[in-house]
């Protein structure tokens, strides 16, 4: 051999030795020399990245140092599976205790190396980093879980069904609340469950699925295991390359039940209201009957003590009738007069109650004009100041609120008789929500005190000797104002006037653009 | 005195009380002597048809009835259909005289072919001198359609 053999063996060794080196050193993975007692013996680059130790402070632990605690024992008893020549070499899963103390899943394959007598020298250990790996197998599992979760604690019933009639999986609701074993129900085709009225309609639910069309909202019943049948409300989507459907039915069992009480209540409710109306009708057929009654037999007794009475006078006077006696008579007559007058009150009153409104849009002021004409006729040679302001085009009953006017001029044209100059005033203000309209007059007025007694019925708060009256009439005029919708009240001052007031409400009153007529 | 059947005015009313004021009412006009009185429905048809007690009364109809609507037999309403059905006697005036103010009454009235609806007043005055103008108007004033008893001249 010469020196420069020597040397050229020398070189190439060298070169060899390198690439070795290199190739330990810059490896893609971890690649470690370890002794038969753990201890790290020779470290490289990737190794010490995975854990985070430099060499220096890597080559004076072992791997047992830097092993997870849970992980110790697998991989010493496969270590000394190794040792024993049971195996050649061993990989395992385990986690790293890094320098930060995080933890790292690691891919461990591990062999021996021998020395030339056979006893076991050192270990080399490959060590491939794969939390990335870990962390997704963690993701999927987790998903999977959930997913598995929501199948089995879901209330309503999950399943997947197939489009040959054959339930495939179903999830623990079927058990539960139809109350059979799953094999039951896996084993029969599901229309047998189904009940018998509904299923025809099922099966044509189940055509229409195969044909890739999705149910929403198909409600069918099913057969428990005792026999009951409860109420599913399905929604279901095919996959009809597969042959499959994927199905969650809703228990709406008690909303159905709920559903049919509602209508039979209601049916028990319609047929009350139907009775009620009979019995109503039966009684204002039979108040219709005794207001005739009294118009036509009150009046007549009446008419009879009035006229016989006057015949009798006729007869007495004059030698016969001294003036107490003139009194008497005249007292009989006036008041079988009220009486009569008291009767027309009353069935006016009581027919303003029970008579249809018939509701149209018309003009107040014209109304008015009317009324006015007749109270001017009545007063005869009295003068009366008017003042009548526009009064609106109105919504209701042209009749009863004629009586409502009616009554009210002649209340103040009754009231103003002791005036010297009488003045009466009607106007209207205009409110968002109603029509306020109101008669003022200048007269005796009243008392405040007694502001609720003025439409009470026979509530009078003047004496019937001074002004006539069978004080009805503000309790007809309240009772009309109250059937339109609106109200009534009043103001007063003993000997200084009284105002009363009366609404319609605004959606009755108007015509379209609200417009006033202007007629005086 | 005219003969009884030569009386011109029907009236039919139940009420005794009510005839006598009537009757007295319209003697102030000289009519008293005029009005052949009946009590119920049933009569007033039968004088009209001269049957029963009318057999023998003069032929011709009266120049007006005065006609109640409350009746016992036949009411007031039903006489009165019955009698503008029949062409002999559909022309005769017809004048409700009622207690009754009651509006369905009133429509009925004049569809059914009532000549005039009179309100009897309460008040006695009121009461003589609305029969007074009805009873001079229907016997004295308007001329009767064709068919009625002839007048007496007095």
């Amino acid at each position: 051999m010469t020196a420069e053999n020597r040397s050229a063996i020398k070189v190439a060794l060298w070169e060899q030795e390198q690439e070795f080196e290199t190739t330990f050193d810059l490896a893609g993975v971890g690649i470690a020399h370890v002794s038969t007692t753990g201890q790290w013996l020779r470290v490289n680059q990737k190794l010490c990245e995975i854990v985070g130790y430099s060499h220096q402070e890597l080559i004076q632990k072992t791997f047992q140092d830097i092993t997870y605690a849970e992980d110790l024992e697998p991989d010493l008893d496969h270590m000394q599976q190794l040792l024993a020549g049971e195996v050649q070499n061993y990989s395992l899963e385990k986690r790293y205790i890094c320098k930060d103390d995080s933890l790292v899943w690691i891919n461990l394959t591990v062999s021996l190396v021998h020395e030339p007598d056979g006893d076991p020298e050192y270990f080399i250990a490959i060590i491939k980093d794969i939390s990335d790996r870990k962390r997704h197998e963690a993701e999927l599992k987790q998903a999977k879980d959930d997913r598995d979760r929501f199948f089995t604690l879901s209330l309503d019933l999950l399943c997947v069904v197939g489009l040959d009639g054959y339930f495939k999986r179903i999830n623990p609701a079927f058990e539960r609340i139809l109350g059979y074993d799953a094999a039951e129900l896996l084993g029969k085709p599901f229309l047998e469950f189904v009940h018998p009225d509904d299923r025809a309609i099922t099966l044509t639910e189940v055509e229409t699925l195969a044909t890739g069309v999705a149910t929403l909202h198909f409600e069918n019943r099913y057969r428990c295991q005792d026999g009951s049948y409860r109420w599913l409300d399905w929604v279901s989507v095919p996959v009809v390359e597969e042959g499959l459907a994927y199905a969650v039915a809703h228990d709406v069992t008690q909303r159905k039940q709920a559903e049919l009480e509602i209508k039979q209540l209601n049916e028990g409710l319609e047929i009350r209201v139907k009775q009620r109306t009979a019995q109503l009708e039966a009684a204002n057929k039979e108040l219709e009957s005794f207001s005739y009654s009294v118009s036509h037999d009150l009046r007549a007794p009446l008419r009879h003590i009035a006229g016989f009475v006057q015949l009798l006078k006729a007869r007495l006077e004059p030698e016969n009738l001294d003036e107490t006696s003139a009194r008497y008579v005249t007292t009989i007559v006036n008041t079988t007069k009220q009486a009569g007058v008291l009767i027309d009150d009353l069935l006016t009153f009581s027919r303003m109650g029970r008579s249809e409104m018939h509701t149209i849009a018309f003009s107040l002021a014209e109304l008015l004009k009317e009324v006015k004409r007749e109270i001017d006729l009545d007063v005869g040679d009295r003068v009366i100041q008017w003042k009548i302001h526009s009064l609106p085009v109105v919504q209701g009953d042209p009749s009863m609120l004629r009586l409502v006017l009616r009554n009210l001029l002649e209340n103040a044209a009754k009231y103003t008789r002791l005036c010297e100059k009488t003045e009466i005033e009607i106007g209207s203000f205009d409110h968002p929500d109603e029509m306020i309209f109101f008669v003022r007059d200048n007269g005796i007025g009243f008392d405040m005190r007694y502001v609720d007694k003025l439409f009470g019925i026979f509530q009078r708060l003047h004496v019937g000797t001074q002004f006539e009256g069978t004080g009805i009439g503000l309790a007809n005029v309240q009772r009309i104002i109250h059937r339109h919708g609106g109200r009534v009240w009043a103001e007063g001052v003993v000997d200084r006037g009284a105002t009363f007031y009366f609404s319609l409400p605004k959606s009755r009153t108007g015509s379209p653009a609200g417009l006033l007529i202007s007629d005086y | 005195m005219p003969e009884p059947d030569m009386r011109r005015v029907l009236l039919v009313e139940d009420s005794s009380n009510d005839v006598e004021l009537i009757l007295n009412s319209l003697s102030e006009n000289h009519l008293a002597n005029e009005v052949v009185v009946v009590r119920d429905g049933e009569e007033a048809l039968n004088y009209l048809y001269r049957r029963g007690i009318f057999k023998m009364r003069m032929e011709g109809n009266p120049v007006v009835v005065l006609l109640d609507l409350k009746l016992p037999k036949i009411n007031g309403m039903e006489v009165m259909t019955q009698v503008k059905a029949d062409p002999a006697f559909r022309l005769i005036p017809i004048v409700v005289l009622t207690s009754s103010r009651e509006e369905p009454d009133l429509l009925r009235c004049y569809e059914l072919g009532a000549n005039a609806y009179v309100v009897k007043p309460i008040d006695f005055h009121e009461f003589v001198d609305v029969i007074k103008q009805v009873g001079l108007f229907w016997a004295v004033v308007n001329q009767p359609p064709p068919g009625s008893l002839p007048s007496i001249a007095r």
